[in-house]
């Protein structure tokens, strides 16, 4: 069924081209009728701006310098955001797959056309034949929605979101060691901490904004311990840079936390009133020298020792980890081992002293909190504690034998496509043909699917695959809550109406349900409606949103949740009180022993393989790679190699070469630096079809978390003689523009 | 934004000399042209003075700007290019082809905006016929006589040319020729106009006297160049010496005004053919390249008048490698100062090496 | 004291959100007139932002043949001319700095003015606005200087030539009140495997502009 034909057409028709001015040309004289205060739509920073709307249309933005977060500043992400909403790429109306072909339906014909689908599946394989796949990047009122319009709406177990690539392993982490998933400290924190340990982040081109603080902190006499397989731009403003094998973070958190000891850096009174578990740890972390640690990590023992006492000596500081150690299939255990540091050391709670996961999407805190996770139910409400689920079934007014079971994650959802259990699929805010691991295999799953219905506002690489596909609006259309990586709850403000036909995703979900008979429970209108709805849902649940108002959110430009009373101002600063959220109210230690990445370089695959980002694209890609200022910058992914092993294999820099892997290969030109361990490569992963590096990835997951393994994984290279130079190609150096078409 | 006008050594004798000669010779002109003043017009004897002195104003400010170094560099070296025997006919050619481009289709305004190009079409076009009309009346160049009822003959330079007939439409054009250049100024003054109080990069930078000014007195010309129209068609000449008097105030100042501001550029903007033929015979020549990232950046005889002109300017930009920092490309400008920043003396840590503690990393 | 910008090309991070928002500017709507330079992208991530210095004697100005490049009361170095530039490209090439950007189909100079349209009404200019770290900073001396570690310095000594500018560069270190700028030297260690060869591709197929600052398309 879910077969991509036509692929040229389709891309002819539907993007991604590059478009790089505002709506009518860039011009200075446009009546600006209105500056509507909102918030960039990429990253957890969530950095406030002004959309200047004309003529009822977005022309350009305006910094907005009170929003203390950001105070004005933008990414180049940020800078060209608005450029999306009225990109000639954009989806202004349904289309229903015939033939192989997409063509323009009415929304009625579109809407009756998937509740009939959806009911013939059901009817024939049972309920959960049809699974949800939703995103991070939706307000947290739709996040909401989507959640509740799989489970109440469908009736389906089987919904889950791509935080599920993102930040779930930091999540399970802290709620482990801490009983709470949030980040523990806002980040007015970081200036005051003496010393800042970022593991896994190169936040300088994944969280621009956030360099702000690190940069406060610097100019305050702070240092920082950067641990990062490759020489970022973060990593060379640091102090000290660690640079490991990729996925040994274990083995390097154990090391520094054996000096710590050794040095009696400890807080033992902290340990002894406020923990639990630190025996089993101690003795643990015995079996980690540094020398251990270095020999493990490839990094000089020495650097650790400096890194640690460093870090164990300063009176304030905090850990601040990303992607890089949480994107392994021991991604929880790498979290909990830096975790484990923290704790050691008592920095938590207080001014300057801290820790926090730097999540990735705008609304990866709100959009794993309200129940479109496959295991959790609104306000991180457990979907298998009967108490939670009797709570939330009275809430609703749903029969509790109506409401499924426990579903399961987004990789282990598309297994099951592909083992036949999933036969239909609604998938919004999210693009698995670049994002999910292993690509052939998401293919896979997708052209097995016996109806497709996909939801974005432009044609993905996933959309190209579905039978029907929702036109859907961007964040300047719509209005509602996301909550940013400090867990600061902000308001998206609607800027203009609608483009074209476009809807947003809750009027989506809500029509389907009220076209399968499931109209009660979908009783709203507005975004606001939902808002209250959610935020009474959350009411007692950890992450109690019940004090959150929209006005207040516009009184104290945001609101940290938890807030759980009309009068709470939220909660910026965590465990002040030194009270956890476990039942005994103390923080857990977990003793953990290093296991490395699954896929480990051997003879066959001598090279670690490790993913990321770069500043000018957003995850997969799908809004950016349409913007021309970013593609400019980055036009393509490439793989970055250390000059010595270049040499070893004669590469040159610019040179095309085979990269392989035990799944896939792609052709990538070499980047030649020293910026990475000679014995890693790195590839950036936001393209798709054959520039995907997610076609060499591992889908290995964490057993805990069920994060694939992106970050590492066994590669080699093979040098194929072929030397293109992306896009403008080598005639075009050295001669100016005018020169080079005067010789055309 | 005058204020600061950069130092330079100027000599006013030369230009003084070329403005007087140019402002006799046009007298001469005018003499020989209207037979000896038979032909003159004496109640246009203010506009006569008044376009005699403006032409020696404005030969004296070209001779001026001549004295640039960059100036005399750029048209010494464009009339050699050009008189360059061999290429002449090439040269001729591609002059035609700028002038055709630069001058009369204007395609570099229509790059920098439709609008303005529109405006400035208007504009120009509009100037130059109500010029070209007016210049050689005042002048006595030019004169009608009247044949019979109805047929007009035009003389230029006191030689008879052709007879037309005063009621056809050729007559009207030639006769209405000022209102219709007065309608074309006024579209074009009155874009001008919207977009300076519209577009607020305009908004920022413009400034009244050079950017305003022009264009009020151009719409003053033009309106009271049409009530002379009305006053004598319709009016029964009604006011037709206040209005005259006006007018003729308004021309001579805007006469007077050309050697200074924005319309300065009306004498000055022909020099761009020269650029252009100096640029494409520069291009064709042996290139210069970058000592550093070895691209071939710019032409070779370029660099090395532009070296020559820098130093005549007084700047010593040579580096102890021997060569001129304009020898570079204007990137590896850019890298190198990076380079210096990140080699400074004495800093406290390796500022780009990334790890401060220890060293270079692994 | 009056308001100019900071340069601190230690805390640049290489994401050209200065590049992508100096388009927004009204004098400029649609041209980025900033640069952000890898130094030798094969040895470091590291970047140098350039943005018009500003000088107080602009070699820019002297070299023009047309006299469109005025400087106005607060010494901020205006885009050439419309009405007069000539497109000769002398600025261009003549900055020590290697700011000047040009557009030949338009016939025109193009380059950082500040962000008059802005800063004429108390607005900070956009690159300013929206520079993540603070490599750009545009504020008073008094507020700024104290708030840094790094010492301001706005003389440049290009081989013998002085040029004072209004925009300061702030240096990592105490001991020196100038920059100097001599010689065409690599990278530290500039790879070797590399050397004499062009820069990697990265540096030269990025940007606006092309190596001689012309504006791609």
């Amino acid at each position: 069924m879910s077969k991509v034909e036509n692929l040229s057409e389709i891309i002819e028709k539907y993007g991604p081209h590059l478009y790089d001015a505002p709506i009518d040309g860039w011009h200075a004289d446009r009546k600006i009728d209105r500056a509507v205060p909102t918030h960039c739509p990429y990253c957890g920073v969530q950095c406030g701006m002004n959309l200047l709307v004309s003529d009822e249309q977005v022309v350009g933005f305006e910094p907005r310098y009170d929003f203390p977060v950001n105070e004005g500043k933008l990414c180049p992400k940020g800078v060209t955001a608005y450029l999306q909403t009225h990109h000639p790429d954009r989806l202004l109306y349904p289309l229903v797959k015939k033939n192989g072909v997409f063509e323009r339906a009415t929304w009625d014909d579109a809407l009756d056309l998937v509740v009939s689908r959806i009911k013939e599946i059901q009817a024939k394989y049972g309920k959960n034949a049809i699974g949800v796949y939703s995103g991070s990047s939706l307000t947290t009122e739709k996040t909401y929605v989507m959640g509740k319009f799989a489970r109440i709406g469908l009736g389906t177990r089987y919904v889950d979101y791509n935080g599920r690539l993102c930040m779930v392993s930091a999540a399970a982490g802290n709620n482990k060691a801490f009983g709470v998933d949030r980040v523990a400290n806002s980040w007015d924190d970081i200036p005051l901490a003496e010393v800042l340990m970022i593991a896994g982040s190169n936040c300088a081109e994944t969280f621009p904004i956030l360099n702000k603080y690190l940069w406060q902190q610097r100019d305050n006499g702070g240092r920082w311990i950067v641990i990062d397989p490759r020489a970022t731009a973060t990593a060379r403003q640091g102090d000290i840079h660690l640079q490991l094998k990729p996925g040994t973070d274990v083995a390097v958190a154990n090391g520094l936390l054996n000096v710590i000891i050794r040095e009696g850096l400890i807080d033992e009174e902290f340990i002894s009133k406020h923990t639990n578990d630190w025996d089993a740890v101690k003795a643990v972390i015995d079996k980690y020298p540094p020398s251990k640690a270095g020999e493990l990590s490839g990094i000089d023992p020495a650097k650790i020792e400096k890194a640690a006492i460093l870090y164990g000596q300063a009176r304030t500081g905090m850990i601040l980890h990303a992607r890089g150690i949480e994107h392994h299939s021991n991604g929880v255990d790498n979290v909990l081992s830096y975790i484990n540091i923290v704790l050691a050391t008592g920095k938590i709670g207080e001014p300057g002293r801290g820790y926090g996961t730097i999540t990735g999407q705008g609304n990866g805190q709100g959009g794993r909190e309200h129940g479109q996770k496959a295991d959790q139910l609104p306000g991180q409400r457990s979907m298998t504690n009967p108490e939670d689920r009797k709570y939330m079934c009275e809430f609703w007014g749903l029969p509790e034998d109506e409401l499924p079971e426990a579903g399961v994650s987004v990789v282990e959802m598309y297994e099951k496509m592909r083992e036949g259990e999933i036969k239909g699929l609604i998938s919004t805010c999210n693009n698995g043909m670049v994002s999910l691991p292993d690509v052939n295999a998401i293919r896979q799953s997708l052209e097995g699917l016996e109806f497709y219905v996909n939801i974005d506002f432009f044609m993905s690489e996933s959309s190209r695959f579905a039978d029907v596909v929702l036109p859907t609006t961007t964040w300047a259309e719509d209005e509602g809550v996301t909550a940013s990586a400090e867990a600061r709850v902000v308001k998206i403000n609607k800027a203009i109406d609608p483009v074209g036909e476009s809807k947003p995703d809750w009027w989506i979900a809500k029509e389907i349900a009220r076209r399968m008979g499931r109209e009660k429970y979908f009783k709203f209108d507005t975004p606001r409606e939902i808002f209250d709805e959610l935020r009474a849902a959350s009411k007692g649940g950890k992450a109690d949103y019940y004090g959150i108002t929209y006005e207040k959110i516009d009184a104290q430009n945001g609101v940290m949740w938890p807030c759980p009373t009309e009068e709470s101002k939220g909660t910026p600063r965590m465990f002040e009180d030194k009270k956890f959220y476990h039942p005994d109210g103390k923080a857990k230690f977990f003793a953990i022993e290093y296991k490395g990445p699954a896929e480990v370089p051997d003879e066959e695959y001598p090279l670690a393989l490790t993913t990321g980002r770069v500043v000018y694209q957003y995850l997969s890609g799908n809004q950016t790679r349409r913007i021309g200022f970013l593609v400019q910058q980055c036009p393509e992914p490439y793989v970055e190699i250390h000059p010595e092993t270049a040499a070893k294999m004669g590469i040159t820099d610019g040179e095309n070469v085979k990269v392989i892997s035990r799944r896939g290969e792609g052709i990538f030109p070499a980047l030649v630096v020293k910026t990475i361990r000679k014995d890693t490569i790195f590839i950036p992963y936001h393209w798709g079809d054959a520039k995907a590096a997610n076609l060499l990835t591992n889908a290995k997951l964490d057993p805990v978390s069920k994060i694939p393994e992106f970050k590492a994984c066994a590669a080699k290279i093979e040098k194929i003689g072929s030397r293109e130079l992306p896009i403008l190609g080598a005639s075009r150096r050295g001669s100016s523009l005018s020169e080079a078409q005067r010789g055309k | 934004m005058e204020a600061r006008q950069t130092p330079q050594k100027l000599n006013y004798k030369n230009p003084t000399i070329i403005g007087l000669v140019s402002s006799i010779v046009l007298t001469a002109l005018v003499i020989i042209g209207s037979r000896n003043l038979e032909n003159f017009d004496s109640a246009l004897f203010g506009y006569t003075i008044a376009s005699i002195v403006a032409f020696g104003a404005i030969a004296f400010r070209y001779a001026v700007w001549l004295q640039r170094p960059a100036t005399r560099i750029y048209f010494k070296r464009g009339l050699q290019l050009f008189f360059n025997r061999k290429k002449l006919g090439k040269n001729a050619k591609s002059a035609v082809g700028s002038i055709a481009t630069n001058l009369v289709e204007q395609r570099f305004i229509f790059k920098r905006a439709r609008q303005r190009w529109i405006m400035h079409f208007f504009i120009m076009w509009g100037c130059i016929l109500a010029a070209a009309i007016t210049f050689p009346l005042v002048f006595g160049w030019v004169h009608f006589t009247l044949e019979g009822d109805m047929g007009y003959r035009a003389h230029l330079f006191g030689f008879p040319l052709i007879l037309m007939n005063g009621r056809s439409l050729i007559a009207w054009i030639t006769f209405h020729g000022l209102d219709i250049s007065a309608v074309m100024v006024m579209i074009g003054c009155a874009i001008a106009i919207q977009r300076r109080l519209n577009d607020r990069g305009a908004i920022a930078l413009q400034q009244f006297l050079l950017d305003f000014v022009p264009h009020l007195l151009l719409i003053a010309i033009s309106v009271s160049g049409l009530m002379l129209t009305a006053s004598s068609l319709w009016f029964q000449g009604y006011m037709y010496s206040f209005i005259s008097l006006s007018h003729q105030a308004l021309v001579v100042m805007t006469l007077f005004f050309l050697p200074f501001g924005k319309l300065f550029h009306i004498v000055q903007r022909p020099a761009s053919v020269g650029v252009e033929l100096y640029q494409n015979r520069s291009a064709e020549m042996e290139q210069a390249v970058c000592p550093r990232c070895r691209s071939s950046f710019v032409g070779k005889m370029w660099m090395d008048d532009l070296k020559k002109l820098v130093d005549e300017l007084g700047y010593d930009y040579r580096l102890k490698n021997g060569h001129t920092l304009q020898d570079y490309c204007p990137r590896c400008k850019r890298v190198m100062r990076g380079l210096a920043y990140a080699k400074a003396p004495d800093k406290a840590e390796p500022v780009f090496f990334g790890a401060r503690v220890g060293g270079p990393n692994v | 004291m009056q308001e100019t910008m900071f340069v601190d090309p230690q805390r640049c991070i290489g994401c050209r959100s200065c590049v992508a928002a100096c388009r927004e500017c009204s004098t400029h709507k649609g041209y980025s007139m900033i640069f952000v330079d890898f130094f030798d992208r094969g040895e470091t991530t590291a970047t140098m932002p350039t943005i018009c210095m500003h000088c107080a004697e602009p070699t820019c100005a002297q070299v023009c043949p047309a006299d469109a490049i005025k400087q106005n009361e607060d010494g901020v170095v205006m885009t050439a001319l419309k009405p007069r530039c000539l497109d000769c490209r002398n600025c261009v090439n003549a900055c020590p700095f290697g700011v000047p950007k040009y557009n030949s189909a338009m016939h025109l100079q193009m380059k950082c003015d500040m962000c008059y349209d802005r800063s004429s009404e108390g607005l900070k200019p956009m690159c300013a606005s929206v520079c993540p770290t603070g490599a750009l900073t545009f504020g008073k001396y008094e507020d700024v200087v104290p708030l840094r570690r790094t010492k301001p310095v706005n003389i440049h000594y290009f081989g013998n030539q002085k040029v004072e500018t209004k925009v300061y560069l702030m240096m990592p270190t105490n001991h020196t009140d100038a920059i100097q700028v001599d010689g065409d030297t690599e990278f530290e260690e500039h790879l070797s495997a590399k050397a004499g060869d062009e820069a990697s591709w990265l540096e030269s197929e990025m940007g606006e502009t092309d190596n001689s600052n012309e504006f791609r398309s």
